[in-house]
C-alpha cells in the first residue's frame, strides 16, 4: 500500500513537471520573457561592458608656468593610462569653456612661478579640478595626477640627495622606510564587467523567471482554470508533490540558462570563472528552487498576469542594489539587511560570487549554503499552501 | 453615456482612485522606492568596511600602523588573522574586503634601513569598497612612512618645514567639482530615483493604453471621444501624466532639498524638463502598446526596455568605456538623454549649449515615435483591441 502510494506520488511529480513544461512552451510571451530575454540580457550586458575599464580620459592642462619642468609634468600626466592631456593652454578660461562643451572632463593647472618655487624649496601646488558629477571621471583624474605628482616628488627628492653626495641606491632606500603595495584580487583590472556580470546573471534569471511564472499563474487565475489544470492532483498530500513537480520544470530550465551563462557567455567574453562547476550547480539548486517557490506564492498576490509583470519589473533594479552592487551590504541600515534576507538573490549572489569569482569551495561557504536551504524550505511550505488553496478554492 | 474629453478624463480618474493596485503602483511604489534609496545611502560614503589584518611582526611600530589603518574612515580591522590561510579564507568568503599584511621584522628593518613591503590585498570585485580601501591604505601607510622619514630628517638637523619640503616638494590642491563631499548618496540617488520611476511610468502607461485593447473596449473609447483619436489618447493618459508629475516634483524636492544635492539649476525649469520626460516615456509606451500583439508582450518588452535603460545611461560607467557602437546605441533609451541633460543643467549649472541641444534633439525623436504610435493606436481602437 505504502509502496503503491510512493510510486503514485513519484508519477505525480513527473506528470506535473511534464505539464508545466508544456504550459511554459505553449505561451509565446512566457518563452520570450523567460528564455529568450534571459539569454539576450546575458550576452548583451557582457558585450556592453566588455571593455572593463576606460583609458585616456581627455583633460586640459593649464600651463601658466611654461618651463621645462611644467612641460615635463604635462607629459607625465599624458603618459598615464588614465588620462590624456588633450589640450594644453595657458588660460584657465579657455579650459573652462572646453569643459563646459564636454570636450575635456577635467582640468589640471600648473601655477605661474612653479619651477622657481620648487627650486627655492618652497612647496608649490598643482591644482586638480575633478568632475565629481560623474564619480569615475573624478576618481580617474585624481588617481592619475596623484601618481604623477608622487613620481615627480620622488625624482626631485632623489636628485637633491644625489647632489648632496648620497649614492643613488641609498637615496632610493632612505626616501621611503618601507614599501606600500596594493594588490587587487579576483578582478585584477578593477574592471566593471567582471564585477557586474555574475551578479546580473542571477538577477536576470530571478526577475525573468518570476515574470514568466506571474504570467502563467495569472493566466490560470484569470481564466479560472487553476484547479482544472491540476485536476490530476486530487489525493491527500498531492499538493506537496504537485509543488515539487512544477518546481522541477523551472529548476531544469533555469539551471540550463545559468549554465549557458556560466560556461558559454563567461568563456566567450573571457570573464574569470574560478569555481568548481559541480559545486556551483549544487549551490544553485536551492537558489533556483527558492525563486520558484517564491513565484508560486506570488500567485495569490497577483490576480492578473499584467500585475505580476509590472511589479516584478519595477523591483528588478532595487533587488540588484540589495546585492551590494553599488553600495556595500555592510553599510546597509538594519531594516535593509532584514528585507534583503528574504530575497533569494541576496544570498544567492553572495554564494555564487564567492564560488565563481573568489574561488571559495562549497565547504568554505557552508553557512551561506545552509541558510539558502533554510530560505528554500521556508518558501516551499508557503508554496504548498498556495497551491493547495487554489486547488480547493475553485473546486468548490 | 456622456461623451467628450472631460468624461473620459473623469472616468479614468475614478478608475485610478478606485483601483488600489494601480494607485499603489503609481503613487506608492515610486515614493517608497525614493525613501528606500535615500535611506540606504544615508551615510553618503560607506564607512568602516571590514578588513582583516595579519600582523606578523607584533611590535610597537606594527601595532601603531595597525591602529592608523583602523582609524581611517573607510576601514575597520574586523579581526586579526592568526595566519595567512585564515585571512585568505575570510576574503574568499566575502566577509572582509581586504587583507593587510605587515611583514615579519617590520620594525627591525625600518630601524636598520632595510626595505620591506606592507601589502594590502583588496577584493577588486566590489568597485566602490575597493577604491575607498586602496586610497585610504595608501594615505594611512604613506603618512606613517612619511612620519618615520620626517623624524630621521629632523634628527639630521632640518627644521620641520624644511623636512616637509624635502619629503614632498610639490603639493596637490584637489578641487572636487559639484559634489564637495564626494557623497555617493548625492551621486547615486540622482540617477537611481528617476531610473526606478521611469520604469513605473513606462509599464503603467503601457498598461493604461493596452488594457483598453486587452478587454476590447477600443470602440467604446473611440465613440466616447466622438471619433477623435487625439481626444481619446490625451484624455485617457492625462490623469496618469498629472499624477506622475506630482510624484516627480516630490522626487526632485527630496533630491535637492532633503538629501541636499548641490543644485545649480532652476527648480521650476527642472520640473518642466521632467514633465517633458514623462510625456516622452508615455509616447514610447503608446507606441509599444500599439505595435505589440498582446498586452503581456507589450509589458514584457516595455518593462525590459525601461529596466535596461540604466545600464546604457553611461552614468555609473561613463560612455568613454563603452564601444563606439554602444555609445550611439545608448540613445535609443530616452533615459540616457534625460540623465545627461539633468546632470549638465542641475548639477553642473551649464547654460544651454550645443551639447544640451543634442540631448533635446534625441528626445524629440521619441516624441515623433509617439506620433506614429497615435496612428497605430487609432487602427487598433477601430478594430476594438488586440487580436486574440
Amino acid at each position: 500500500m505504502i509502496f503503491k502510494n510512493t510510486i503514485e506520488n513519484f508519477a505525480l511529480i513527473f506528470e506535473a513537471c511534464k505539464r508545466e513544461f508544456k504550459m511554459i512552451f505553449s505561451d509565446s510571451a512566457v518563452v520570450m520573457s523567460y528564455i529568450l530575454s534571459t539569454l539576450a540580457v546575458a550576452f548583451f550586458y557582457s558585450y556592453v561592458y566588455s571593455n572593463e575599464v576606460f583609458t585616456d580620459l581627455p583633460v586640459a592642462v593649464v600651463d601658466s608656468d611654461q618651463t621645462s619642468m611644467s612641460h615635463q609634468i604635462s607629459r607625465m600626466i599624458d603618459a598615464t593610462p588614465e588620462l590624456h592631456a588633450a589640450y594644453t593652454t595657458a588660460s584657465l578660461e579657455k579650459a573652462k569653456t572646453l569643459y563646459q562643451e564636454g570636450i575635456v572632463k577635467g582640468i589640471v593647472a600648473i601655477p605661474k612661478g612653479f619651477s622657481r618655487e620648487l627650486q627655492k624649496g618652497d612647496v608649490p601646488a598643482i591644482s586638480v579640478y575633478g568632475d565629481a558629477s560623474y564619480m569615475l571621471y573624478y576618481k580617474q583624474t585624481l588617481t592619475a595626477v596623484m601618481q604623477s605628482v608622487g613620481t615627480l616628488n620622488g625624482q626631485v627628492e632623489i636628485k637633491k640627495m644625489i647632489s648632496n653626495g648620497i649614492p643613488m641606491q641609498q637615496a632610493m632606500h632612505t626616501r621611503r622606510p618601507f614599501g606600500i603595495v596594493g594588490i587587487p584580487l579576483f578582478n585584477i583590472n578593477v574592471g566593471y564587467a567582471t564585477f557586474l556580470i555574475p551578479i546580473v546573471f542571477i538577477i536576470a534569471v530571478q526577475t525573468l523567471q518570476l515574470t514568466a511564472m506571474g504570467i502563467l499563474n495569472g493566466t490560470l487565475r484569470e481564466k479560472r482554470i487553476f484547479a482544472e489544470t491540476f485536476s490530476y492532483a486530487r489525493q491527500k498530500f498531492s499538493s506537496v508533490f504537485l509543488t515539487l513537480g512544477r518546481a522541477m520544470a523551472y529548476l531544469i530550465i533555469s539551471m540550463v540558462l545559468l549554465l549557458i551563462q556560466i560556461v558559454i557567455v563567461m568563456h566567450v567574453y573571457t570573464f574569470p570563472q574560478r569555481g568548481n562547476l559541480w559545486e556551483i550547480i549544487v549551490f544553485l539548486i536551492p537558489v533556483i528552487l527558492s525563486i520558484t517557490f517564491l513565484g508560486m506564492i506570488m500567485t495569490s498576490l497577483f490576480r492578473r498576469r499584467e500585475d505580476a509583470i509590472m511589479t516584478v519589473t519595477i523591483f528588478s533594479i532595487p533587488t540588484l542594489v540589495l546585492c551590494g552592487l553599488s553600495w556595500p551590504t555592510t553599510a546597509f541600515p538594519v531594516w535593509a539587511k532584514i528585507v534583503s534576507a528574504f530575497i533569494p538573490s541576496t544570498l544567492g549572489v553572495k554564494g555564487f560570487i564567492s564560488l565563481s569569482q573568489f574561488g571559495a569551495s562549497l565547504s568554505e561557504i557552508r553557512d551561506v549554503y545552509i541558510q539558502m536551504w533554510g530560505l528554500c524550505v521556508f518558501y516551499f511550505v508557503f508554496a504548498v499552501l498556495t497551491n493547495r488553496k487554489y486547488l480547493r478554492k475553485e473546486n468548490n | 453615456m456622456k461623451k467628450g474629453f472631460f468624461s473620459i478624463f473623469k472616468k479614468e480618474v475614478i478608475t485610478i482612485f478606485t483601483t488600489p493596485r494601480l494607485l499603489l503602483l503609481i503613487l506608492g511604489v515610486p515614493v517608497l522606492m525614493s525613501f528606500y534609496y535615500a535611506s540606504l545611502m544615508d551615510e553618503g560614503v560607506p564607512r568602516d568596511l571590514p578588513v582583516v589584518l595579519l600582523d606578523q611582526d607584533k611590535t610597537k611600530l606594527s601595532r601603531q600602523l595597525g591602529l592608523m589603518l583602523d582609524a581611517t574612515p573607510s576601514m575597520k580591522i574586523a579581526f586579526e588573522a592568526a595566519g595567512e590561510l585564515e585571512g585568505q579564507k575570510s576574503v574568499r568568503r566575502g566577509d572582509v574586503f581586504a587583507m593587510i599584511i605587515i611583514p615579519k621584522d617590520f620594525q627591525k628593518n625600518i630601524q636598520k634601513g632595510i626595505y620591506s613591503n606592507v601589502t594590502c590585498y583588496y577584493n577588486g570585485d566590489y568597485l566602490l569598497p575597493a577604491g575607498l580601501i586602496y586610497k585610504d591604505f595608501q594615505t594611512a601607510a604613506g603618512t606613517f612612512a612619511a612620519g618615520a622619514r620626517l623624524k630621521t630628517l629632523q634628527q639630521g638637523g632640518l627644521t620641520t618645514p624644511e623636512a616637509m619640503a624635502t619629503i614632498s616638494p610639490v603639493k596637490t590642491d584637489v578641487h572636487v567639482l559639484f559634489n564637495p563631499y564626494t557623497s555617493y548618496s548625492y551621486y547615486l540617488n540622482l540617477s537611481f530615483m528617476p531610473m526606478t520611476f521611469q520604469i513605473v511610468i513606462m509599464v503603467v502607461s503601457i498598461y493604461a493604453f493596452g488594457s483598453v485593447l486587452k478587454y476590447r473596449q477600443g470602440r467604446e473609447l473611440f465613440n466616447q471621444a466622438n471619433g477623435s483619436i487625439i481626444t481619446a489618447i490625451f484624455a485617457k493618459i492625462l490623469p496618469y501624466t498629472l499624477l506622475f508629475l506630482i510624484v516627480g516634483i516630490f522626487m526632485n524636492t527630496l533630491l535637492f532639498y532633503r538629501i541636499n544635492i548641490p543644485f545649480k539649476g532652476n527648480f521650476f525649469g527642472l520640473n518642466l524638463f521632467f514633465l517633458s520626460f514623462i510625456l516622452i516615456c508615455q509616447s514610447m509606451a503608446l507606441f509599444l502598446a500599439s505595435v505589440m500583439s498582446s498586452l503581456r508582450t507589450a509589458l514584457t518588452i516595455g518593462g525590459s526596455y525601461a529596466a535596461l535603460a540604466f545600464s546604457f545611461a553611461g552614468y555609473t560607467f561613463p560612455p568613454e568605456g563603452l564601444s563606439t557602437f554602444t555609445q550611439y546605441f545608448s540613445y535609443i533609451f530616452p533615459f540616457t538623454s534625460y540623465m545627461r541633460f539633468t546632470v549638465n543643467y542641475a548639477i553642473r549649472g551649464i547654460t544651454f549649449n550645443s551639447e544640451q541641444l543634442h540631448y533635446m534633439i534625441a528626445l524629440t525623436v521619441f516624441a515623433c515615435i509617439g506620433v506614429i504610435g497615435i496612428l497605430l493606436y487609432n487602427k487598433k481602437l477601430q478594430k476594438g483591441g488586440y487580436d486574440i
